[in-house]
């Protein structure tokens, strides 16, 4: 029988080509961080100044929901990659993901903010959980997560480990 | 070892699943800022426009059009009526061209009165602005117009214009239907008809002087806040002008227009907009048809919208 080292084990080295939407993903998702949102001052990019002046174009609206899509890509195939086996086992894993991005969406909810400050007042004030609960619940951000995931599960399901 | 082959081993792929939860997690939360946002732009007319010059008389002076010393008032619905298209090559000119009457009653003929009318979109920029989502992430809490001015003639007031000076702003509110909120203290509470004051801070007209609050429940396109006859620099109870010198005859202006929509939720902003205008209030001796120039060019540089 195969042994679980042998079953996760990788068959071929395509995991560069594997890797390579997660990291365009991520770059791009930095880029549009460092450009289009000023006055960020969180723990992940206090280190980012706003280099080019926001402006409002046609395309602005996308870039709302935009983030919500490259970081589903991104860990969707980040975790599959990192979990390794066969593709069902990929695809749990990026499946896993969506469900993460989708439950953290949803905690954005205004009716979920004021639970928790009713419920937890305490908790509510801890640094995690108002970051969860800073943000904006928005359905188009559900419907990139969905895209997202989406595609990480195509790039999943039509390469090899 | 190649890197493939270290994935073969259980204890390197647990640590990298670990690692990836990890930084997904910590990335997700962290993209999220719980301290108030800046929406701020270069003014461009892609997102501010508008400006317009009001002729108010003909072209032969002198002229017995007599006129008041207030530029014309520019009220809400003119602000958003105009549209990109109305932005001219003078659209950056304030002030006014009088000629001096023969009548003696009569102070002043105004040939032309030219006030800047700066309008900011937001809501393209961020899908979720205008969307109006429920509770945090739609409040407008200050809003700041910086912009210079380069005076044709040496400044006569405080504010630094060549002639008394007008600066206004206008906000449209949108009441969203669903529940409208607003904090008391750390209490949120529904906003139904009796339940107005405080919530939106606004001058109807003239100086501002102390608080004010509109008389109802703000409706679609309301006024947020009028700056109308803010003289000179100094705090206000709904904003604070800053001026500066930048060199001679050059200031910059800062206008903060704070509090307009004090601690509400389901209430967004999706356009916001200024207007600035000054007036020559110079006595004129009637017997003399003289001209008097009383202009300035603006130059916009940032005007930056925090919300939280």
């Amino acid at each position: 029988m195969e042994s679980l080292s042998a079953r996760t084990a990788p068959r071929d080295t395509h995991w560069r080509r594997s890797l390579s939407p997660a990291v365009v993903a991520l770059v791009a998702g930095y880029a549009l961080y460092a450009v289009a949102r000023p006055a960020i001052h969180s723990p992940l990019l206090f280190h980012v100044a706003t280099v080019l002046p926001v402006r409002s174009r046609p395309w602005s609206w996308l870039l709302g929901s935009a983030p919500s899509f490259l970081h589903t890509l991104a860990f969707c195939v980040l975790l599959a990659l990192a979990v390794g086996g066969d593709r069902r086992r990929r695809l749990i894993a990026c499946l896993a993901w969506f469900g993460v991005e989708i439950v953290a969406e949803l905690a954005q909810h205004p009716a979920v903010g004021l639970w928790v400050r009713t419920l937890a007042p305490r908790t509510a004030e801890s640094l995690p959980v108002r970051s969860l609960l800073a943000g904006t619940f928005d359905l188009a951000d559900l419907v990139a997560v969905g895209l997202g995931a989406a595609l990480a599960a195509w790039c999943i399901s039509n390469r090899q480990r | 070892m190649r890197f493939a082959d270290r994935l073969a081993s259980p204890r390197v792929r647990g640590a990298l699943v670990v690692g990836v939860v990890v930084a997904g997690i910590y990335s997700l939360l962290a993209s999220n800022n719980p301290t108030p946002q800046s929406w701020f732009t270069g003014l461009s007319h892609e997102t501010v426009w508008g400006a317009w010059a009001v002729t108010i008389t003909g072209t032969t002076p002198p002229q017995n059009n007599c006129q008041s010393n207030t530029p014309p008032e520019v009220d809400p619905p003119t602000f958003w009526a105009t549209q990109p298209t109305a932005a001219t090559n003078i659209s950056d000119l304030v002030g006014t061209t009088l000629w001096s009457s023969t009548d003696a009653s009569c102070p002043r003929a105004m040939q032309f009165s030219s006030r800047s009318l700066m309008i900011a979109d937001l809501s393209s920029f961020y899908a979720k602005f205008p969307t109006g989502t429920q509770g945090i992430g739609n409040r407008v809490s200050s809003a700041t117009l910086d912009f210079r001015i380069a005076n044709t003639l040496p400044p006569t007031n405080p504010a630094m214009f060549p002639c008394s000076s007008y600066i206004a702003g206008v906000g449209k509110i949108f009441v969203l239907k669903a529940n409208p909120v607003i904090m008391q203290g750390a209490n949120q509470i529904p906003v139904d008809t009796t339940i107005h004051a405080g919530l939106v801070q606004a001058q109807s007209a003239g100086q501002l002087t102390g608080p004010d609050v509109i008389a109802a429940f703000p409706a679609a396109g309301d006024e947020a806040g009028d700056l109308t006859l803010i003289g000179g620099a100094g705090s206000y109870s709904n904003a604070a002008v800053v001026v500066s010198d930048t060199g001679p005859n050059l200031h910059e202006v800062k206008v903060d227009v704070m509090k307009w929509v004090r601690g509400a939720a389901n209430l967004n902003m999706p356009t916001i907009g200024f207007t600035v205008a000054s007036i020559n209030e110079t006595t004129i001796n009637p017997a003399t048809p003289v001209q008097f120039a009383c202009q300035a060019f603006l130059e916009p540089v940032t005007l930056t919208v925090q919300f939280n």
